[in-house]
């Protein structure tokens, strides 16, 4: 074993390790084993645009952690029925969290206008600044939506208050009956620089600058980022067999539209809701504050480019940007014996273990039976020597 | 009002129009445009005119030696030949071409771009170092509408007019039974293109005076706000002028549906721009039985089974629709054809649709007089395309100048975009995305 | 004061106008088979009390006015519009003096039932305010299935009614499902500047016999459907028509000066419900009317948005866009939306596949319109939202905390 290969396996189990521990660093589980808890803070966070441009945003993290645009991707476990989230205001208005794809009851916040008509500010109870407020989902359905601020909204989601909330039906089971074997999951989202400026300096809500109803949003981001930066985490690597599963999420407030131009997909539900039949497309139209969710398989091993077919791809008006973006797909390894998603010594020790072994059967399975035929012996060596040295399996 | 001289002067411009459409053109092509199985294409700089009397710098797609033309040129193929398009660049930056919804795109020559292969501006020609052409090969693997246009800075060079058409028709295509997919319930006996895009006049006149550079010192890429809009490349009222009109050498298709009560008129709408548009048609609701190419269908040869029926065509840019379209009159509660003197006629339902065997007249309100009394002509505007009179096939006495443009007494029907600004030519009404359908008397000749 | 002035001097203006024009031919003629007195309200019985020969109980009218008028802002900004005026009932001789300056936005409701004989009059009554108008009018009955041109109210290819006289549309009403209604003359200016309301049909299935199986589900006298669905899967308790728009106040002010109409910088910058930006939308009631100096006290927003059901009812939104710039996206949060129709039809596959979905919005653009039930039987009562989720037309122009947005409450 190399020098390198003995890093990357103490850097898995340290992966491992830390996936362990997350949800202990980051979140209090609830004792409930129904309900998953989240505390999450609200706060400013400045990040730089590709052109150097400084942007002050609002948006949310981990209590403790680093702020995100967008925010943490809440995962609720198939079998929790009930998400709480703890939110700390460290922003300097009220904040509040809504689910639009969840039933809900809300609690609306009202204020007097100057001619005593009452109007509602928050959609549901508040945050203050400085404070702490907790929010609850009961009976909460699997599918794909968005998190975002319910208060003020017209200002502060496009502030970067947003995230994505994630609940499979079963393991790898987004719906009854869909499958599939990775995910891709794909926030877009637009800023305004004026706006976050005016925001930022306070001249927002001044005769100076009145509302959001002149949004003139500059940046076109994917997962936060404009292109190039937008990419699929490089841990989940995806093979031309898999069964992808597409999770569109729009918490900009103009209508995009994703697109795979060489491959059809099949679009099969909006905001958690299954179609009664799924769509077959190659693009998908992503209203404003809209998720959809499609499946898609990605057959040849190479890039295929994902962008808006608005033509949003430029950042602060230079081309490319915007929302640009690369899905690599690679051919499946044959020969990861042990799923460690390198083709290594490690499966050689298995292969060996089993090498020569003739009885091999659904009963009686043979994981380095790598042609199917039965029996462990020299063509199956063959394929394995082929495969050998592989790193970064699908 | 001014905009009244402006309307007299765009329905001057109508009645010469009008006029030079009458002779049919050739019966077999309604959708005009190029077939075959190889396409070279050539990417070159030239001008469209609009009806304000602007002329917007426009870069296209030519074929081969040709003018260069907006949109490029309707690419009509047959389901499940080999395709090669070949394409030249003869712009000062680099082109390509996507072919949306084809899977296996082979692009071969020029250089790799950030979603295709493209190619540079010519250097020189000929040479190994050759890298202005590319070479795109696919398999039409389906039947169905589909488009394709530049994925070089599409941002820019889609709005500068490097969009076209593509129709490809079903494996054993009958022009004179035709399908758009290979299902019974797709059957029409008429087809036309509305392939929908739109221009924003800024970034033209900023590209054509200042360069391409100039764009970055304007936010006109990001705060798109266009002032054109167009059906098959040409704003109202030049959508209904003539195909191949002399005086718009460079925007070759027209968009005037013509068709007879009982027919099917299939409907090919294509998003091709960057903004979406409700195309709303006028005279009935339409059945879409595709998009992107792909029937709706609950499963594989089931036929259009999960279409529905719209009276506006949500049109979305990247995508395409494929709609029917019937009109018949069907329960208007009077006979269309007229009743007493002078309007004598029978209707026949031999068999017993509903409808007379010809002319299809819906004959339970065969001889149902108009239930209104219309007012005198004194009190009412009368539009140019109104025959004078409320029954089909008939014209009426009109006040001199009025109702020129309707030659065979047909019902015209407004189909436009339903945002209205979007009729419009650069402040000028009316305009843009907009066009007319004419329901003609049966045995009015349609080419 | 000053528009008062103008106003009455326009006023006088247009009233010696109207007469001088045509006077043989120029008048209010309603036509409603029927009718005994002009007013657009068949009668049953003649003056003796003997039943009406003429009279049939399917057929159905109203009578409109075009013209022109104020309405208010949310912000309080006022806008001169033009719109249509309710002038069901009013004797012939009043309507024009009735139907000036009394335009409202959204335009009055049209109602009808599947299988009316639909007899609609339009009375041009002019713009006070822009009396260097001759504009005619129409009603264009958006979605009318198999429309005929005379009725279609396209002026390019048919007719329109100039100022002072009538013309009457008439529609056999066969398609249940909701449409809506514009004039098309001069369409970006005449419906940018508000000549839109809500149009919609009730389905036959309303008035089947007591007790009627509709495969499974029975009906009883009372229960109402969006649509002929034969199995009861549309009905709902209340219902209300929903229509999106918006207005671009340089625009307005242009048209009420007579200033060149600026449809190249379009910006609609008003966003709203049924007329109204939040919170009026929310108010139950006609909004006050504007000051009385500019239209003489007529209640000019006279439609809530105010979506109210009880715990366990089933809502109808009957939802459309008539704006002329752009698609708006409105959708709900705490409750789901189920859409069972689009532009007027059941979604519903040619076997009778059920394409209904559920969705927590739904994008339209300018002539689209689309059926949503609200089952409140799966929230807890209290308070929900319908806003635009373009968040940004959450604004009352520069006023915040208003735009596109109501309150759907469940008691």
């Amino acid at each position: 074993m190399t020098k390198g290969e003995n890093m990357k396996r103490r850097f898995s189990f340290r992966f491992i390790l830390y996936l362990a521990l997350l949800p202990g660093f980051l979140f209090s589980f609830c004792p409930n084993a129904s309900a998953i808890v989240y505390n999450l803070q609200a706060g400013i966070k400045t990040i730089t645009m590709p052109d150097g441009a400084s942007i002050t945003m609002w948006g949310f993290g981990p209590v403790g952690g680093e702020i995100t645009i967008p925010g943490p991707v809440l995962r609720v476990p198939s079998n929790d029925s009930t998400l709480t989230i703890n939110l700390t205001n460290n922003l300097p208005e009220a904040v509040s969290i809504i689910i639009p794809g969840q039933v809900a009851t809300l609690s609306p916040v009202r204020f007097t206008d100057s001619k005593g008509r009452q109007r509602v500010r928050s959609f549901t109870h508040e945050t203050p600044p400085g404070g702490t407020a907790s929010y609850t989902w009961n009976n909460i359905k699997e599918g794909t939506y968005i998190y975002q601020s319910g208060t003020h909204m017209a200002v502060q989601v496009q502030m970067g208050l947003y995230g994505s909330v994630v609940k499979d039906y079963a393991q790898n089971e987004a719906y009854p009956g869909i499958n599939y074997d990775k995910e891709v999951l794909l926030v877009f989202s637009e800023i305004d620089p004026e706006l976050h400026a005016a925001v930022a300096n306070g001249t927002f809500g001044t005769p100076l600058y009145p509302s959001t109803i002149d949004y003139l949003p500059k940046y076109f981001l994917i997962n936060g980022v404009p292109y190039p930066d937008a990419t699929i985490p490089a841990d989940n690597i995806l093979g031309t067999n898999d069964t992808i599963l597409l999770r569109l999420i729009n918490a900009g407030l103009k209508t995009h539209v994703p697109t795979i131009p060489e491959r059809y997909f099949e679009v099969i539900s909006e905001d958690g809701n299954p179609y009664p039949y799924g769509r077959t497309k190659y693009t998908v139209m992503l209203p404003a504050g809209k998720t959809k969710d499609a499946v898609v398989t990605l057959p040849s091993a190479k890039r295929y480019p994902l962008f808006d077919r608005r033509f949003y791809l430029t950042t602060n008006e230079v081309s490319p940007g915007g929302m640009l973006m690369y899905i690599d797909t690679v051919e499946p390894c044959i020969g990861d014996l042990n799923n460690d998603k390198d083709v290594d010594a490690f499966d050689l020790v298995i292969f060996i273990s089993e090498y020569g072994r003739t009885d091999c059967s659904q009963a009686n399975p043979c994981v380095a039976d790598l042609n199917s035929d039965g029996r462990v012996d020299f063509v199956d060596l063959l394929i394995l020597a082929a495969n050998f040295g592989r790193t970064n399996c699908p | 009002m001014n905009r009244f001289l402006l309307k007299c002067f765009s329905l001057t411009l109508f009645f010469l129009i009008w006029v030079l459409l009458l002779p049919p053109r050739d019966a077999s092509a309604v959708i005009d445009g190029i077939s075959g199985n190889t396409f070279n294409l050539v990417a070159k700089e030239g001008h469209i005119s609009t009806p304000d009397g602007g002329s917007v710098l426009l870069w296209g797609y030519a074929i081969g030696n040709g003018r260069v033309q907006y949109p490029g040129p309707t690419m009509i193929i047959n389901e499940g030949d080999t395709i090669t398009v070949t394409l030249r660049n003869e712009l000062m930056q680099p082109v390509s071409i996507l072919f949306p919804g084809q899977e296996d795109v082979q692009a071969d020559g020029g250089i790799e771009g950030l979603i295709t292969r493209e190619a540079l501006p010519t250097d020189d020609p000929g040479t190994p170092q050759d890298e202005s052409t590319v070479t795109y090969t696919f398999t039409a693997t389906h039947p169905g509408t589909y488009m394709y246009h530049s994925a070089t800075f599409p941002e820019l060079q889609v709005e500068m007019g490097l969009v076209g058409a593509i129709i490809v028709r079903p494996a054993g295509f009958n022009p004179n039974a035709p399908r758009a997919y290979n299902h019974p319930g797709t059957s029409y006996d008429r087809e036309y293109l509305f392939l929908l895009t739109e221009m924003d006049p800024r970034i033209h006149e900023t590209v054509e005076k200042f360069g391409v550079d100039a764009l970055q010192g304007t936010d006109y890429l990001s705060n798109y706000f266009p002032n054109y809009w167009f059906i098959n490349g040409r704003c109202a009222p030049d959508t209904m002028a003539q195909a191949f009109a002399p005086w718009l050498p460079t925007q070759p298709y027209n968009c005037l549906p013509r068709m007879h009560p009982g027919e099917k008129l299939l409907m090919r709408v294509i998003g091709g721009g960057r903004d979406l548009h409700p195309y709303h048609h006028h005279g009935n609701n339409s059945y879409i039985i595709a998009r992107n190419g792909r029937m709706l269908e609950s499963s594989p040869g089931m036929g259009p089974n999960l279409g529905m029926s719209v009276f506006t065509i949500k049109t979305i840019p990247g995508e395409t629709v494929d709609a029917i379209f019937e009109w018949t009159g069907k329960d208007l509660g009077w006979d269309i054809y007229g009743t007493g003197p002078g309007f004598e006629h029978d209707c026949v339902d031999g068999n017993n649709d509903g409808f007379d065997d010809n002319t299809h007249e819906y004959c339970a309100d065969h001889g149902k007089p108009l239930p209104v009394i219309l007012p005198e002509n004194q009190v009412l505007s009368f539009g140019d395309f109104y025959s004078g009179s409320p029954y089909l096939g008939k014209k009426g006495v009109l006040p001199p100048g009025a109702g020129t443009l309707n030659v065979y007494g047909g019902f015209f029907y407004m189909w436009h975009s339903h945002n209205e600004r979007e009729m419009t030519n650069y402040d000028i009404f009316p305009g843009g995305m907009m066009t007319m359908l004419i329901i003609e008397a049966p045995g009015v000749p349609i080419p | 004061m000053i528009r008062i002035n103008r106003l009455f001097v326009l006023g006088v203006l247009l009233g010696i106008l109207l007469t001088w024009v045509n006077p043989c031919v120029s008048e209010v003629f309603v036509q409603c088979p029927g009718d005994l007195n002009g007013d657009a309200i068949p009668d049953p019985y003649l003056p003796g009390g003997a039943p009406n020969p003429e009279y049939r109980a399917n057929v159905k009218c109203m009578h409109l006015a075009a013209g022109d008028g104020y309405i208010t802002m949310a912000d309080g900004t006022p806008m001169y519009i033009f719109s249509f005026a309710d002038l069901t009932g009013v004797p012939p001789d009043q309507a024009i003096e009735k139907g000036m300056l009394a335009a409202t936005f959204p335009a009055p409701t049209i109602v009808a039932d599947e299988g009316d004989e639909f007899y609609l009059t339009l009375t041009n009554v002019g713009m006070m305010v822009r009396p260097d108008l001759f504009d005619p009018h129409t009603v264009h009955w958006h979605g009318f299935p198999n429309a005929a041109s005379i009725f279609d109210g396209v002026p390019d290819a048919s007719v329109a009614i100039n100022m002072g006289s009538s013309f009457t549309y008439y529609y056999k009403v066969v398609e249940p499902g909701t449409f809506m209604y514009h004039c098309h003359v001069e369409a970006t200016e005449h419906m940018q500047m508000g000549m839109l309301g809500n149009l919609y049909v009730r389905p036959a299935q309303n008035k089947l016999p007591d007790g009627t199986n509709l495969n499974g589900f029975t009906h009883h006298t009372g229960y109402h459907y969006v649509y002929n669905d034969g199995d009861g899967s549309t009905y709902y308790d209340v219902e209300y028509p929903i229509q999106i728009g918006s207005f671009d106040p340089e625009f307005h002010i242009a048209n009420e000066t007579v200033q060149p109409l600026p449809f190249a910088y379009m910006k609609d910058k008003y966003p709203m419900l049924n007329g109204r930006g939040y919170p009026d939308t929310i108010n139950p009631d006609p909004l006050p009317p504007p000051p009385a100096n500019i239209n003489r006290g007529v209640h000019s927003q006279n439609i809530t948005s105010l979506i109210e059901a009880n715990h366990g009812q089933k809502i109808l939104l009957r939802i459309s866009n008539l704006n002329v710039t752009r698609f708006y996206t409105l959708g709900t949060v705490g409750i789901a939306m189920k859409v069972v129709g689009k532009d007027s039809r059941l979604l519903k596959g040619q076997n009778g596949e059920k394409l209904y979905y559920d969705t927590f919005s739904v994008t339209l653009g300018g002539g689209e319109s689309t059926d949503v039930i609200l089952d409140t039987s799966q929230v807890s009562p209290g308070t929900y939202f319908l806003y635009t989720t373009n968040l940004n037309y959450l604004n009352n122009n520069n006023e915040e905390f208003g735009g596109m947005m109501t309150e759907i409450v469940v008691k």
